[in-house]
């Protein structure tokens, strides 16, 4: 996980301003709507020119972010997600309330390992920085950068 | 391109081959589970063909995880994937499940005798 400072996050009032080189999208946390999320991310990432293989890791680890901010949704979840794009750099970031406090955790996998951590190995592997936590006991937030 | 979810068992002489198509995420990975739980457990092979899937996540990949548990958690190729696409490929290579899974790179290898 990275040590590197949280980017602007969703909600703040620079965010709000939406700039020119940002897409803002609201949606229910709910995993019909993952679909449209990967959409949006694969679209801002062919605006910083991301080769194939890159706009394919941007897709599936956008994807797991929103999974993993997600994970335990509440009745009514919002999931708020902002991409940021300049000079051959991505930044998303994501943000999902209420979640429920543990997680909502399905337990751990047969190979040892809980859905969570499987959602973190594979972002961790395809983007250069990322961190997810919680900010209060029903918010979750995550973020994760792709440069070219 | 509809991006939707199919699987389709056929039953063969060797067992038992899923044709996957689409995109296996949290939304769609209940198909999958449901298809590969109705196998019969006595089923000689398991050949999931994941050739025509455009999308793989975590999710997806735990319900493969927990048929390869169910199947003996062995290398043999009893449970085994037929993958040609190089982004499933990755996936399956930055979980490390490479080595976990009997992975074929074409149906044709994958059900020979």
């Amino acid at each position: 996980m990275s040590s590197r400072p949280l980017p602007d996050a969703v909600g703040d009032e620079e965010a709000a301003s939406a700039p020119d080189d940002c897409i803002e999208l609201r949606a229910p946390a709910r995993p019909e709507m993952w679909s449209l999320v990967r959409m949006v991310a694969s679209h801002a990432a062919s605006l910083v020119n991301l080769d194939f293989e890159q706009l394919s890791d941007v897709r599936l680890a956008v994807d797991e972010l929103a999974t993993a901010c997600s994970r335990g949704a509440l009745p009514g979840c919002e999931l708020q997600l902002v991409i940021r794009w300049e000079e051959g750099t991505l930044t998303v970031t994501c943000l999902a309330s209420p979640v429920g406090a543990d997680g909502g955790h399905d337990g751990e996998l047969p190979l040892g390992f809980g859905p969570d951590e499987l959602s973190e190995r594979i972002i961790e592997a395809l983007v250069d920085d990322y961190e997810i936590s919680s900010l209060d006991g029903s918010t979750r937030r995550g973020w994760l950068r792709k440069s070219r | 391109m509809d991006d939707a979810l199919q699987v389709q068992v056929e039953e063969t002489d060797i067992g038992s081959v899923l044709h996957v198509a689409g995109e296996v995420d949290v939304a769609s990975a209940a198909i999958l589970r449901d298809a590969l739980e109705g196998i019969p457990a006595d089923s000689r092979r398991v050949v999931v063909d994941l050739s025509e899937v455009s999308f793989l996540d975590s999710t997806g990949l735990g319900v493969l995880v927990g048929e390869w548990k169910r199947s003996g958690e062995d290398t043999s190729p009893r449970f085994c994937l037929v993958v040609t696409r190089p982004e499933i490929r990755r996936v399956l290579e930055v979980t490390g499940l490479t080595s976990v899974f009997s992975i074929f790179d074409s149906l044709q290898e994958a059900i020979e005798p």
